[in-house]
């Protein structure tokens, strides 16, 4: 413990700064010179170190920051610039201006190339730089022409000239790049003039003011929130000001005369200069420490610290923050260092000072407590870790109302920074920038290392309740399992389906494309097996010209959608004959097909369909409803006549008759039309005979009658009724007295009514069913013989029917019916 | 207008599928730019006339509606022109042709936005691609609506082929947006323990049902079962029911003038005195809006017809009664009975004289002579009288070239109540409508066969049905009822009973008669999420009162509002064993079933 303060270096009486090692490296890169790369990406990122740049047979060899190596990539070309994406790939640049982009593991992902006849093509590149950009991963270019040329993102590289900088025609004593949130630049200086260069509009010239001793700015940088800038010149002057210029915070006279090899910020509160054997802090008041550095080492700025890596160690260099100066500066009377104390006593001594100290800061204990968990935070070291959130713990337990929030984040996330920073994942993130970063993003760099147990482990420390993330991850572990598996056998699809269970929510038919595109067609069946969306799995299947499993799947799960698109996917996929022949054991689909058919109006292949499946029925309808569709009669026939046929085929023997009959009666009406100029086509056979019997053809009508074997019944309701229609009462009385009526005369008298004519109805009355004679009386409003009727027949309910009919006008019947009734009592 | 009140006073809160709709809707109506005109599937516009009135249209910049025709769109102009439609790929040489023409219509840039109901389709965008027009449509997108609430306890999805698709055409699309449609009822509602249900469509939903159900996690589903029973009833189990004339008041309201979504057009000349009610006038008929909101409605909805008549005399002293209470107040009472109780007393006084009219107008229809025959022998037929020959309305009604439907129905009626027609009395009854009415009708006999409404005598179940699920009753008490026959006046809806058996005492008692009805029968149970399985366990004495079971029927195919009330009836019964909820695929009657199926041919003009 009093040891613990050993690497702080004080830059003022309440400040210091702390320089601590990460790792030890442990790799083979000690042999660094003038033209070794290496290359650092923020954020913990993987580190590229090439030990000879301008030899191509010399390998680039890429590390996590542990130095354990993930993989090595070959380049050969003459290198202007290098840098990490914000993805993580490593960017090389050549002199031509092409681009080659490597994952980590030194796996060459794609190549932009300037296009033909532009100018970086022209004049070759002179140097390049690499940036993270408000909008992803940037590239500035400076050509041998003295001009720039950037492009904010390389995902769609759209390469801009940028303005002429100021200062004459010659080179730039040094450029860098920039960005904050909004935007992206270059800064230069030429000699004493500094600008800003900006895509689509001018030069905006810096004036800094620079002390007088100088004649050129040699180092311009910018912090990682792209707000302030430190100048170097060549009198070894340190010029720190913010880049809008409306603070400058010092100049600082380093005694350096000569370049710094490298000048990085240090968060937004310091800048580091590395000289041949030295590191220089120099802080925003102008306050120096300065460090020896016996090896060649290289920097990388981080938003809170900066990065050494040495091929020997990886150090980080930062300012101790203010809770952990008070715990742990010496002789703090500070409450946290007071609660660490206590806290002490407590535990190891079980010695009755801990209530006395804690008595001395009882007021101030919700202080203490935070500033516990957040210097806890801020520590590398487990042990002073589980140290201080111990001491908080013990404090928490004497503030009633304190939110738990901090502590419990707290240790969560220093959870998951000590597995990151684990030497194997060598991911050194310090608190504030894991807070910064997002989730999901943090993930996707654990699954660009294929850490996907790791990741999922995060997700669920970071994120309790269940999320999409945790499925993004499962999927991303399934399809890399998918991938990177030799063979294609079930073994692969197995595996996962064990190890995720149906219910995890990922989707199967996902991974299953991802097996597809690398051609393990078995995999993907399997998988395809196990996904339960049908929707997602029929278009694949189909894919896979699994077409029967398909089209089980899409009938069985209903979906009309699905089974029209995979009917029509099929269909362009296969040819039409070959899909008639697949779907016909598939009886839905094949009914939804021929609807499709028919609301497209496709009657052949309707029929196609039909005769195929030898569906006479079917083919007979199709038939009957085509020969309404043709205006011709002898089409009209002719298509009946198939239809006919049709039936006959199918064993339908009504069906066939009927159409037979219809097709015959069509064949006479049509001679009816022509012989008395008429419509008949179209009636139907009743209608037809009621219209020779209205216009006196009688004759024909019985012929009809036979020739169609009418029966007796039907044929007299339609000839009496049309007799009537037609008000011929002669040749109805002529036709009711031609036999008995096989209906009966109920029917008469109602036609009779019916067109008006009571005279004629009062003839058929006395012959209507006795039964019935009461109502038919009363009917045609005969009241008083409908009366006089049911005393005959001795019915007292006819007679009180009767009465229910009479109305005031009908005094005489009622008085009729009471008599009746007295008569008709016993 | 549309007021939504009465939806949410039921157990199931199915205001919220109102809600949602109308959100939905405005969502979409909102994501497009400027003034717009919506053109409608027809069948759409009645639906939702339920959810979004003119006016609520009017607001979000509807400024023109037309029906979908073949042609051009009539002149209009507006910005943006949204298509609704249900995913039919036939309706889409409609749109193809609306938009072609508009296109080279020229003038004012107008935008177009296609919108499926409930769910996009592939097939109908692809169509769209063959004929060039998908590109013009800035949007194509769906709104999914799949039920709309008629009532408290009665949602409905609004499909009215369901019926002819699944039985004639062998197209699962209705039955597919049923199951989607009980999912959703599930994610809102949580989990049904127990699924029964009679019937091949019923078979169907529950299977995709089951596939939908894997596809989403128990997570997703609330944690309380408020619905401890779903029945499916396919109609293809029950064809009796939907061809019998329905005698409770609705029921005949929507034989003799159609109600369709809750509103009912009637001669104009009845109503003229009245000022409240009508929605709007169209030439001779007067448009009124039915529903549970109106109390006098509500109470004699469901009655037999014959009921009617004392109740709304009943109301009619309950009003003068009310109104006489006046005179022996004091001044503050009097007050208060001009601020509060009048306005009640008028509206029920309108109410009152609206249902006096259409009772008469019904009376007039059942007095009839035509109506009385029918009736009877409809009464002969259930009773299984006489079934095997024709019958002498039937040849009467035939000779004399009566309505069709009307016909149409008598027959399947007695087809259905003699379990198939004799092939010889089939044959006489096809060969006299085709010799009657025309071989245009050919296919509506084959359909109305193949659905199995008119069919030859196969096994002969329906006297053993009647007997075991005692579908016939001799003595009904059509004014305080104390069975459900009382809705058909001595016949028991078939479906009704079934469902009225699953609560008490349970299927197993009539497994018999259950394997005399076509299709499987299911009996399942459904896992449901551990925390909400054990809702009914909590109370320390079992179920109290107000925690009745609930059952929800769903009648695949469609129900009538005989079906409804039936069960209705059933939820009333003081000691009922459960309450009922009903969703159908559509309100439909005999004549809206038979005229779905039918499918005259219609010749192209004369030669």
């Amino acid at each position: 413990m009093a040891l613990y303060t050993s690497d702080w270096t004080p830059i003022n009486d309440d400040t210091f700064f702390r320089r601590h090692e990460l790792y030890p490296m442990s790799w083979a890169e000690c042999d660094w010179t003038e033209r070794t790369l290496v290359c650092v990406a923020s954020s913990g990122g993987p580190i590229a170190v090439c030990r000879d740049v301008s030899n191509s047979a010399v390998p680039i060899m890429i590390y996590n920051g542990a130095g354990e190596s993930l993989g090595l990539a070959k380049w050969n070309g003459q290198l202007a610039g290098a840098g990490w994406s914000d993805d993580e790939h490593l960017v090389l640049v050549d002199a031509a201006g092409q681009v080659s982009v490597y994952d980590m593991f030194g796996k060459m992902e794609r190549s932009l190339q300037p296009r033909d006849r532009s100018e970086v093509k022209k004049f070759t590149v002179e140097s390049a730089s690499v940036f993270l950009s408000h909008q992803g991963t940037g590239l500035a270019v400076l050509c041998r022409n003295q001009r720039f040329y950037m492009t904010t993102s390389l995902e769609q590289p759209l390469v801009k000239k940028l303005p002429d900088a100021p200062g004459g025609s010659g080179p730039p004593s040094c450029w860098v790049t920039t960005a904050d949130r909004y935007r992206s630049a270059v800064l230069v200086a030429k000699g004493l003039e500094v600008s800003l260069l900006e895509a689509d509009s001018k030069a905006q010239p810096l004036a800094i003011t620079l002390p007088a001793a100088a004649q050129r700015v040699a180092q311009l940088v910018t912090n990682r929130a792209g707000d302030l800038l430190a100048a170097l010149t060549d009198s070894g002057h340190l010029v720190l000001t913010s880049l809008d210029l409306r603070q400058t915070f010092c100049t600082v006279d380093t005694g350096a005369r000569q370049p710094a090899k490298q000048l990085q910020w240090c968060g937004s509160y310091a800048v580091v200069g590395y000289w041949n054997s030295s590191l220089l802090v120099v802080n925003r008041r102008g306050e120096t420490i300065k460090y020896g550095l016996d090896v060649p080492g290289q920097l990388c700025a981080e938003c809170d610290c900066i990065r050494l890596v040495t091929p020997y160690s990886h150090e980080l260099i930062e300012q101790v923050w203010s809770d952990s100066v008070a715990v742990f500066r010496i002789g703090s009377m500070d409450p946290a260092a007071v609660l660490v104390e206590t806290h002490r006593e407590y535990e190891q001594k079980r010695s009755h000072l801990a209530d006395e100290y804690l008595r001395m800061i009882l007021t101030r204990l919700n202080q203490a407590v935070t500033s516990c968990i957040e210097a806890a935070g801020h520590e590398h070291n487990p042990q002073v870790q589980k140290l201080l959130l111990r001491a908080a713990q013990y404090g928490k337990s004497f503030v009633s109302e304190l939110d738990p929030e901090l502590f419990v984040s707290t240790c969560r996330y220093l959870r998951v920074l000590n597995s990151l920073r684990h030497h194997s994942h060598g991911m050194p993130l310090t608190m504030g920038q894991l807070r910064q970063m997002p989730v999901p993003a943090l993930l996707d760099r654990l699954m660009r290392r294929r850490l996907h147990f790791l990741a999922l482990r995060v997700c669920r420390q970071l994120q309790p309740a269940p999320h999409a993330d945790q499925r993004r991850v499962l999927e991303a572990w399934a399809k890399h399992l998918v991938v990177s598996s030799d063979g294609e056998g079930q073994a692969v699809a197995r595996q996962i389906a064990d190890r995720l269970g149906s219910q995890s929510g990922i989707s199967f038919a996902d991974v299953a494309k991802t097996a597809i595109a690398a051609g393990k067609r078995g995999t993907a069946i399997q998988l395809l097996a196990m996904e339960q969306q049908a929707r997602r799995t029929v278009p694949l299947l189909i894919d896979l010209n699994m077409c029967d499993e398909a089209l089980k799947r899409a009938a069985d799960s209903g979906d009309p959608d699905l089974a029209h698109s995979a009917l029509l996917q099929l269909r362009d996929a296969r040819g039409r004959a070959e899909f008639q022949m697949l779907i016909r054991n598939y009886p839905l689909m094949q009914s939804l097909y021929m609807k499709y058919l028919r609301s497209r109006g496709q009657t052949e292949l309707v029929r196609d369909g039909l005769i195929q499946e030898d569906d006479f029925d079917g083919q007979a309808r199709l038939r009957i409803a085509e020969s309404y569709k043709e205006t011709r009669v002898d089409l009209r026939i002719s298509h009946l006549v198939a239809a006919q046929d049709c039936y006959k085929k199918a064993k339908n023997e009504f069906w066939a008759t009927q159409t037979e009959d219809q097709h015959k009666l069509l064949k006479y009406q049509s001679s009816l039309e022509e012989s008395c100029n008429r419509e008949y086509v179209g009636l139907s056979l009743q209608d037809t005979i009621k219209q020779l019997i209205l216009s006196d053809r009688h004759k024909l009508a019985d012929s009809l009658r036979n020739e169609y074997k009418i029966s007796d019944k039907r044929f007299w309701w339609t000839k009496l009724l049309a007799l009537a229609e037609g008000e011929q009462w002669a040749e109805l009385e002529k036709f009711a007295k031609s036999k008995k009526s096989p209906v009966g005369y109920e029917p008469f008298v109602d036609a009779c009514l019916e067109h008006g004519s009571l005279v004629e109805a009062k003839k058929y009355l006395p012959r209507v069913n006795d039964e019935n004679k009461v109502k038919y009386y009363a009917k045609a409003g005969l009241l008083e013989d409908a009366a006089r009727i049911a005393f005959e027949q001795r019915d007292r309910d006819a007679l009180a029917y009767v009465e229910g009919l009479c109305g005031p006008n009908n005094r005489s019947v009622l008085q009729q019916i009471g008599q009746y009734r007295q008569t008709l009592k016993p | 207008m549309t007021s939504a009140l009465h939806l949410m006073h039921g157990r199931l809160r199915t205001n919220i599928f109102r809600d949602e709709a109308r959100q939905k809707f405005v969502t979409l109506l909102d994501k497009t730019v400027g003034t717009k005109a919506i053109v409608w599937d027809e069948r759409l516009t009645g639906p939702f006339g339920l959810v979004a009135e003119y006016s609520f249209l009017r607001e979000h910049d509807v400024a023109k509606m037309f029906p979908l025709r073949a042609g051009r769109l009539p002149p209009s102009d507006v910005d943006t022109v949204v298509f609704l439609v249900r995913p039919e790929v036939g309706l889409m040489e409609l749109v193809a042709e609306n938009v072609q023409k508009e296109e080279e219509q020229g003038g004012r840039r107008k935008e177009f936005v296609l919108c499926f109901m409930p769910t996009g389709s592939g097939a109908c965008e692809r169509v769209l691609e063959e004929r060039r027009v998908r590109g013009t449509f800035s949007q194509i997108t769906c709104l999914e609506v799949r039920l709309l609430p008629l009532d408290a306890d009665l949602l409905s999805m609004e499909y009215p082929l369901g019926f002819k698709e699944y039985a004639l055409e062998n197209d699962p699309s209705c039955l597919f947006e049923a199951a989607q449609a009980l999912l959703e009822i599930q994610l809102k509602f949580g989990i049904i323990p127990s699924i029964c249900g009679k019937g091949n469509a019923a078979k169907k939903v529950y299977d995709y049902l089951l596939n939908l159900r894997r596809e989403h996690q128990d997570s997703e589903f609330p944690t309380v079962c408020e619905i401890d029973t779903l029945l499916l009833i396919d109609r293809e189990v029950d064809l009796i029911t939907p061809v019998a004339t329905q005698l409770t008041y609705e029921g005949l309201i929507d034989e003799v003038f159609g109600i369709h979504n809750n509103t009912v057009k009637l001669p104009s000349e009845k109503f003229v005195k009245q000022d409240g009610g009508p929605i709007e006038m169209t030439n001779d008929r007067k448009q009124f809006l039915l529903s549970s909101a109106e109390e006098l409605y509500a109470d004699i909805r469901d009655k037999n017809f014959n009921a009617v008549g004392p109740a709304l005399s009943r109301k009619a002293k309950q009003i003068s009664a009310q109104y006489e209470e006046r005179h022996s107040q004091s001044v503050s009472e009097m007050k208060n009975f001009v601020k509060n109780v009048l306005p009640t007393i008028k509206a029920a006084k309108e109410s009152l004289g609206l249902h006096t009219s259409i009772a008469e107008l019904i009376k007039e229809r059942t007095d009839s002579e035509s109506f009385l025959e029918a009736l009877q022998t409809e009464q002969e037929m259930m009773n299984a009288i006489d079934t095997d020959r024709a019958h002498p309305h039937i040849e009467q009604l035939i000779a004399k070239k009566a309505d069709l439907t009307r016909v149409l129905r008598l027959i399947c009626l007695q087809s259905a109540c003699n379990s198939g027609l004799k092939p010889r009395l089939m044959d006489q009854y096809r060969r006299d409508l085709l010799q009657t009415y025309g071989f245009q009708h050919a296919l509506t006999l084959n359909n109305l066969e193949r659905a199995g409404l008119l069919r030859t005598q196969g096994r002969t179940t329906y006297s053993a049905l009647r007997r075991q699920l005692k579908l016939t009753v001799d003595d009904v008490n059509e004014q305080a009822p104390t069975d459900i026959s009382y809705t058909f006046s001595g016949y028991a809806p078939l479906s009704v009973r079934l469902a009225q058996l699953l609560a008490r005492p349970g299927w197993r008692s009539v497994s018999e008669a259950l394997a005399l009805l076509p299709g499987p029968t299911l009996m399942e149970e459904q896992p449901a999420p551990a925390a909400a399985r054990n809702r009914r366990d909590t109370g320390p004495l079992g179920l109290s009162a107000d925690d009745a079971r609930l059952t929800l029927v769903v009648f695949l195919g469609g129900a009538t509002f005989a079906e409804v009330a039936a069960l209705r009836f059933l939820s009333s019964q003081e000691d009922a064993p459960t309450e009922y909820v009903i969703a159908t695929t559509k309100m439909i009657n005999g004549n809206s079933l038979i005229s779905s199926l039918s499918e005259e041919l219609v010749p192209v003009g004369g030669a």
